[in-house]
């Protein structure tokens, strides 16, 4: 088979059906409503649907949602409905609570409903949250300062830093591919100087590279899952790195591009700039890239893994 | 060289700062618009005649030099207290320069006492950058303008008593040469202003104008003569609200939060916070030669708002990728000043026009335009 991008048809039609689903989402369409539409839909469901090609089949649905500027905590909660023991799994795939990966003090989605999984010991666990106080965060999602503590041990936290990192990395690049075209857009439309905006090279060379830089995030986060669905997971962070970095580029370009517009509280930019800034600093935050393992020894990185896969 | 202030500068510089000590964390760049305490930092001010510290003597000034301008201007943002007032900067230093006697001895008091407040009404909804095209007209009609079109972006003109309004007197395509240059009356007949929030708390508004009456004694220089005298003040401004101790602030915040936090002590914080430093330097290093070089300046003027805008957000970023969770918090200063800064590659003229102004004026390339 010769190399290609192309995703698999099941992945590509989670994507399309995500991307259906969330342009008949009215305007103003409540949270709760939303994610129970999700959940119909069976975004909760993909790493049980897909199994061995979860990853790259939640990546595809996380990037359409990137694309179309919703968040919520679908990362964490796809995490957990592929990490987490089968017993835990039902009202969360059913849509009826929302799951939260969080490091106390600070958690997202105070909601008494939610369940919160942290890291202890390097194992992932339950949080039995006590008190909470409602704090604003630059993202704009509802967080709390809490009093909690862990409880119940689900095993290891790799895997689900690893999901969680590639769903992310998938979001990232589906909201920075946005920006970008949005402001690309603008900038073909907006004339001063009696040319349009994108004719100037100070506008359009920005832009350029912001692409550039995610149409690599692209690949690097659905090569990093389907290694991962492999049983590889050495382009993990990697991809988070070049998603976050990329989608931070591109927020800040599409600002720029925007002018004074783009700076708006309610201007086209904002919304998704302030949580592609705050998924950085987030738990479960960016790991250190391995260099070595992620380049491997060989002359192709991405590819060699693959070879060496398909031994 | 001399790098030495001279001995009045120097003692001007305590004064200023025992006087300014009282006022520290006003935080006029950020949340606040016009809040009560930055009115008292005016009028404190005023009280020395130090909002009219740099005009002549005949103006009703103090006839100090812009050193010492941008010493006080400098020392208030290092403080977090806040910016010059419009007023006293771009509209009193054009009156004073190209306004006659009577308007003179209207405006010129009430301004520098902070009993009148200003806000500039240049850009509209299709020229921003491109001021030049822009369309909202004024028409005389015996001894009065009739102001018909729109504005935008004013920083807190839903607060000022005036609007210091460029707007089109020559024919529509008359580009620079047919702008004017008119004070209104924010709360006249005809005038409709309404506030706009921005991603980082503060105001700007846009401005409707159907049919509002000037009276053709508030047109200040000559019709169709604005350009010249707006791209003057512009740069003339920008060491007053572009400085390095607002930089340097923004440094020190930064550097007490993370120690606060526990996180300076990390070698990769420390070393980033070490090449932070050096952006401060260089702010400082721009606003130097701005002070340093007499004349038209407005080169300068564009490196020395470039690298102050390029410090200020280097600084915001490195705040939120060192800080971690606790730095995301929407008012921590961190958080504010990622927000924050990020206007300021806009506002006084975007990043892209300043580096295309650099690339002709000291390069001698035919940049952009
Ligand atoms: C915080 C803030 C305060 C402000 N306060 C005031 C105020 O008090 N009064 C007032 O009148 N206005 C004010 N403004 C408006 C400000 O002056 C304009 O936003 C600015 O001039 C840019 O215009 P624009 O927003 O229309 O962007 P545009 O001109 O549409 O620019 C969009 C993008 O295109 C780029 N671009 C445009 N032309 C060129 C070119 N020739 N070469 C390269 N790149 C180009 C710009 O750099 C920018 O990145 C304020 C704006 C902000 C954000």
């Amino acid at each position: 088979m010769s190399l290609s991008l192309d995703r698999d048809e099941s992945v590509a039609a989670v994507a399309e059906s995500v991307g259906r689903y969330c342009g008949s989402l009215a305007e103003g369409a409540g949270f709760a409503e939303a994610w129970r539409g999700f959940a119909e839909l069976g975004l909760f469901s993909l790493p049980e649907l897909f199994g061995d090609n979860s990853h790259a089949a939640m990546v595809a649905a996380m990037e359409t949602l990137g694309r179309n500027g919703f968040y919520g905590p679908v990362a964490d909660t796809l995490t957990f409905a592929a990490c987490a023991p089968a017993d835990l799994l039902e009202p969360v795939v059913a849509g009826e609570v929302v799951a939260c990966l969080g490091r106390p003090p600070l958690v997202p989605w105070p909601d008494a409903r939610a369940i919160h999984v942290t890291e202890a010991g390097g194992d992932a666990a339950l949080l039995e949250v006590e008190a909470a106080e409602p704090v604003a965060m630059l993202s704009g999602d509802p967080w709390a300062r809490v009093r909690a503590s862990a409880g119940r041990a689900l095993g290891p936290f790799v895997p689900w830093a690893d999901c969680y990192d590639l769903c992310v990395s998938g979001w990232l690049v589906g909201a920075g591919l946005d920006l970008v075209e949005a402001a690309s857009a603008h900038a073909s439309q907006r004339v001063q100087f009696g040319k349009t905006i994108g004719e100037f090279q100070a506008v359009a060379a920005p832009l350029a590279r912001a692409v550039l830089a995610l149409d690599a995030a692209k690949v690097l986060a659905e090569a990093a899952a389907a290694h991962l669905d492999a049983g590889d997971g050495r382009l993990v962070t990697a991809a988070r790195f070049s998603a976050a970095r990329a989608a931070e580029q591109a927020a800040i370009t599409a600002h720029q591009t925007y002018g004074a517009f783009g700076v708006l509280e309610g201007g086209p930019v904002y919304a998704r700039s302030r949580r592609i800034r705050q998924l950085a600093a987030q738990f479960p935050q960016e790991r250190p890239v391995d260099a070595l393992a992620a380049l491997g020894t060989g002359s192709l990185g991405i590819v060699r893994a693959q070879a060496e896969m398909a031994r | 060289m001399n790098l030495s202030l001279s001995p009045e500068d120097a003692d001007f510089l305590a004064e200023v700062q025992q006087a300014l000590e009282p006022f520290a964390d006003t935080r006029g760049f950020v949340v606040s618009n016009s809040t009560p305490e930055l009115k008292a930092f005016y009028k404190a001010l005023a009280a020395r005649n130090w909002l009219a510290l740099s005009w002549p003597v005949s103006a009703g000034g103090m006839g100090r030099s812009p050193v010492q301008e941008f010493l006080l201007w400098n020392e208030a943002h290092f403080r977090n207290i806040g910016r010059a007032p419009q007023g006293v900067g771009v509209v009193a230093k054009t009156i004073i320069r190209h306004g006659t006697e009577e308007q003179k001895a209207a405006w010129l008091d009430p301004i520098r006492r902070h009993d009148i407040t200003f806000a500039l009404a240049y850009s509209e909804p299709n020229a921003g950058s491109d001021l030049g095209s822009l369309q909202c007209k004024a028409v005389l009609e015996g001894d009065r303008y009739l102001v018909t079109g729109n504005k935008c972006w004013n920083s807190k003109a839903h607060t000022v008593d005036y609007l210091w309004l460029l707007c089109r007197t020559g024919e529509a395509s008359s580009g620079k040469k047919g702008l004017t240059l008119l004070i209104v009356d924010a709360k006249a007949p005809g005038v409709v202003i309404r506030p706009l929030e921005l991603m980082c708390g503060n105001m700007v508004t846009e401005i409707f104008f159907d049919r509002a009456e000037v009276p053709v004694t508030h047109r200040i220089g000559p019709e169709n003569g604005a350009w010249r005298l707006i791209t003057e003040a512009l740069a003339d401004e920008r060491y007053v609200h572009f400085t390095p101790g607002r930089v340097r602030y923004d440094y020190f915040t930064l550097r007490r939060w993370l120690e606060e936090h526990g996180r300076l002590d990390d070698p990769s914080a420390r070393r980033r916070m070490d090449e932070l430093a050096v952006l401060v330097l260089q702010a400082e290093a721009h606003v130097l030669r701005l002070l340093a070089t007499p004349g038209d300046s407005s080169g300068i003027a564009a490196s020395n708002k470039l690298a102050h805008v390029n410090a200020i957000q280097q600084i915001a970023r490195a705040a939120i990728a060192l800080g971690g969770i606790e730095a995301m918090e929407l008012d921590a200063p961190t958080s504010l000043h990622w927000r924050q800064t990020m206007t300021e590659s806009i506002g006084g003229g975007t990043t892209e026009i300043m580096e295309s102004i650099i690339a002709r004026q000291r390069l001698g390339l035919a940049a952009n335009r």
